[in-house]
């Protein structure tokens, strides 16, 4: 038999996250993402120590994988969308109490209840906050099934090795989508986590995991320190992809499945001998700005495509800086553009 | 000369934050004793919820985690099942448990989450300033219940044992009260059984106490300990209102 | 390939290719029997990806799709259309059923247990066993049981579906093909095989017939630019 499997994205992370040491799954129900809580709840039980626990809510299960990590395991909770803002509040503490966990979010239609079609619009969300106070969160958005199941394994290992939450975020139709998948060897970095899990105190004093810092100064030295491993995080971590970018002078900035649709755009374009190239970033956050920066001398312009009214678009304008013209089309409501519409909007700037 | 009475060794020597007369710190008491005669000390890993409770840490000589508001059972739920080893304390107020975290302490008690749950109820929010709590007593004034608590607008307390107890998977819930030496005997003992049920991994039990607030009630910490007696136990009655897991192995063919 | 039997209903594990399969058995029989076929989308399980997204193409083939209540397709509801009783009164009609997946998608079926107690009916497992739950023929096993418990009918015959999409190579399929054939407790029916990677000398090589399946969704990143101006 082949190496590969066929699977959706969603079951591509839940085998991912099961190879990467994750025993422990809390989540609630929601299109279109709830094959991953029915593969855990097929796979978890058969494993020794492992349980999939259904929550009463995402709120709840949010909270569990704060639990459970603070035990030193590998937890995770997926959601989508609304589910996702309902965990903003858990996120917060876990990022505070510098707890190491996972996070899946795959993106439905919104805003409200929306509908249960593919979108981008959680990019404020989940990048620029979503939760309260002064925090980061690592964001991982694959392109594909393949890429789902990498993304999954290495944001086990940069929570553990940051002790900070990650969010994996994808499409609707990627978690849905089937593609041949092939699991890597597992080469995960478990970390010795006994200097701040609970373990009870038979070898040690107390330890304490919390988020309540009461006296101001205190407080803002615990953000500084929250701060300076994000630099870290921004110095290491930084992931992103180039596809024909070498003398590019249109650089079209996509992620997730739609920089897809984007290459399908490029190749056309350059048939036609027009110079274009997509840089795709697969960290959100961290992002790549350094990479983008290098292109404004080349670009005669960047083109942002997303599936929102634009949002990554604010982060691309910050990098480039007025240097050169930023264009940007999208679709939204859970309407995935084609590559023939990108192509007509792309072309109405050459 | 013996020595009849010594702090428990699951307590530091800091002193405590509660105000003189509050409860907390007597049922804090009653936790470290409990785990040091049972030798689980070293097992446990405390939960201190939002609400006065919030730096229990500092007392005590356990692991320790501080939980949102209201998911100190969702937490619980997590630290237990990463490691069935631990001893989990969670400890909540009326308004972290019976309010803001009413839907995680029913699915943990559905679940039967092999944990103690130590719940103290003073019919008032404590830590914010003598708001109205979800267990205020109708006409009770509170400082946003004015005019005493009116059903009309804020319905009527809600008893968290009896509703617990409509679950099947609870092992044991009891209510107590800190109102008399019986009362505080009969306290202790309940905290004490809870953390032994749970070392024998016997299920999800619950110890609601009725614990005054005498600063938040505006009454001494004597008067505080007659309202208890003659007005909290006559709508919380005290009592078991479990003892025995009601489930059994269910098997469903569908 | 598909029998006499007027009914046919396809279930299998997840992602499968129930859909894909579904489809191609109701235009195969829209094309050879010259008679009205209804194809009915029992999916309540996800409503991603399925075959009442293909109405109006099929529908210039001669094919009907029932699917989910009226107004409600794109909802996150999995209703059951009323009209769907009528198809097991009109007896002059052919009837393809795409079940959801796994044996949860086979309990709808049970819901028709009063209607399909006088009528004989095709209750096909499609295998790919590239699939996580089809891996192991054992997990196969098991899931053709819990169908047929769910269902209150037996599965009756299996559909190899073997393929790892695009990247599928002869390779691949004469390996799975050669897993599904130790699945001895159900008569393999028949192989299905993409248009894209099918040559006619695999009738012979693999001896089982095999139904050559037309692609039905276009992914917008697969799209061609042949239309454009």
């Amino acid at each position: 038999m082949s190496k590969k499997v066929l699977m959706k994205g969603n079951e591509a992370v839940a085998e991912s996250a099961i190879r990467a040491g994750c025993k422990l799954y809390f989540g609630y129900p929601i299109t279109p993402q709830s094959e991953i809580p029915e593969y855990m709840s097929r796979k978890l039980p058969q494993i020794p120590g492992g349980a999939y626990i259904q929550a009463e809510t995402e709120v709840s299960a949010i909270n569990m994988v704060y639990g459970a990590a603070s035990a030193g395991a590998r937890a995770m909770t997926t959601s989508s969308s609304p589910g996702i803002s309902l965990m903003m509040e858990g996120i917060s503490y876990i990022a505070c109490a510098e707890v190491p966990c996972v996070i899946v979010n795959v993106m439905r239609g919104g805003p409200g209840l929306g509908n249960i079609s593919p979108e981008q619009a959680d990019y404020f969300q989940v990048v620029k906050g979503g939760g309260h106070g002064n925090y980061r969160l690592v964001v991982l958005a694959p392109s594909s099934v393949q890429e789902m199941a990498d993304l999954t394994y290495d944001a086990f290992d940069i929570a553990d090795r940051y002790r900070v939450p990650v969010m994996l975020v994808a499409e609707g139709n990627l978690g849905q989508m089937m593609e041949p998948v092939e699991f890597k060897e597992l080469k995960t970095e478990f970390i010795d986590k006994s200097d701040w899990a609970l373990t009870g105190t038979q070898n040690h004093e107390p330890k304490i995991i919390t988020s309540i810092l009461l006296d101001p100064e205190t407080m803002e030295k615990h953000i500084h320190k929250l701060y300076e491993k994000y630099a870290l995080i921004e110095k290491n971590e930084v992931r992103f992809e180039e596809y024909l970018t070498d003398g590019a002078e249109i650089i079209i900035i996509a992620y997730g499945l739609i920089s897809r649709v984007a290459r399908n755009v490029v190749d056309k374009l350059r048939e036609e001998g027009i110079k274009a190239g997509i840089l795709r970033p697969v960290s959100l956050w961290p992002f790549p700005n350094e990479a983008i920066k290098s292109k404004i001398k080349q670009a005669k312009f960047f083109f942002v495509c997303e599936m929102s009214m634009g949002q990554m678009v604010e982060d691309v304008r910050l990098a480039v800086n007025g240097a050169k013209p930023v264009h940007f089309f999208g679709r939204c409501g859970g309407v995935v553009p084609t590559p023939i519409e990108m192509y007509d909007n792309v072309k109405r700037y050459l | 000369m013996e020595k009849i009475f010594k702090k428990p060794k699951g307590l530091n020597d800091k002193t405590m934050h509660y105000c003189p007369g509050c409860g907390h710190g007597i049922v804090h008491k009653m936790i470290a004793q409990s785990l040091e005669e049972l030798n689980l000390l070293e097992r446990t890993i405390f939960i201190s919820p939002v609400g006065c409770a919030v730096f229990a840490y500092w007392y005590f000589n356990t692991d320790h985690i501080q939980a949102a508001h209201g998911r100190a059972p969702s937490a619980a739920t997590g630290l237990k099942r990463a490691n069935p080893e631990l001893i989990i304390v969670s400890y909540q107020g009326d308004g972290d448990l019976a309010s803001a975290g009413t839907a995680e302490i029913v699915h943990a008690a559905a679940r039967g989450e092999n944990i103690s749950v130590i719940f103290i109820n003073n019919a008032v929010y404590g830590m914010t300033g003598g708001q109205m709590a979800p267990t205020t007593l109708v006409g009770q004034k509170t400082s946003t219940s004015p005019f005493g608590r009116d059903p009309h607008f804020a319905g009527h307390p809600l008893k968290v044992c009896e509703m617990l107890a409509t679950t099947k998977a609870p092992r044991y819930i009891e209510r107590t009260s800190l109102d008399s030496i019986a009362n505080l005997n009969r306290t202790k003992k309940a905290v004490k059984k809870s953390f032994d049920l749970q070392a024998k991994g016997e299920g999800f039990s619950l110890v609601e106490v009725l614990s005054p607030c005498p600063t938040n009630w505006g009454m001494s910490p004597p008067e505080a300990m007659d309202w208890i007696a003659d007005k909290m136990i006559k709508e919380y009655p005290l009592g078991v209102f479990r003892d025995e897991r009601a489930d059994s192995e269910v098997k469903n063919d569908l | 390939m598909i029998g006499k039997r007027r009914l046919t209903a396809i279930c299998g594990a997840f992602g499968t290719g129930k859909t894909e399969v579904s489809v191609n058995i109701a235009i195969e029989l829209a094309a050879e029997q010259k008679k009205r076929v209804i194809l009915v989308d029992l999916d309540i399980v996800n409503l991603y990806f399925r075959s009442r997204d293909k109405r109006n193409e099929l529908a210039a083939k001669g094919i009907k799709i029932i699917s989910g209540a009226k107004g409600f397709e794109n909802a996150d509801l999995p209703a059951l259309a009323p009209e769907i009783l009528e198809v097991f009164a009109q007896k002059e009609t052919l009837v393809v059923f795409d079940l959801g997946g796994s044996d949860y998608g086979g309990t709808v079926l049970s819901r028709f247990n009063e209607q399909l107690k006088d009528e004989k009916i095709n209750l096909w497992l499609v295998v790919n066993p590239f699939r996580p739950f089809n891996e192991k023929n054992k997990d196969t096993l098991a899931m053709a049981e819990q169908i047929s418990v769910r269902a209150r009918l037996p599965v009756n015959g299996i559909i190899a579906n073997p393929h790892l999409m695009n990247q599928t190579t002869i390779e691949d399929i004469k390996q799975g093909v050669e897993q599904i054939k130790q699945l001895e407790r159900y008569p393999l029916k028949f192989l299905t095989v993409m248009e894209d990677y099918y040559k006619p000398e695999m009738e012979e090589e693999f001896a089982i017939p095999i139904m050559v399946l037309s692609k039905n969704m276009i992914q917008p990143w697969e799209q061609k630019f042949t239309n454009l101006s």
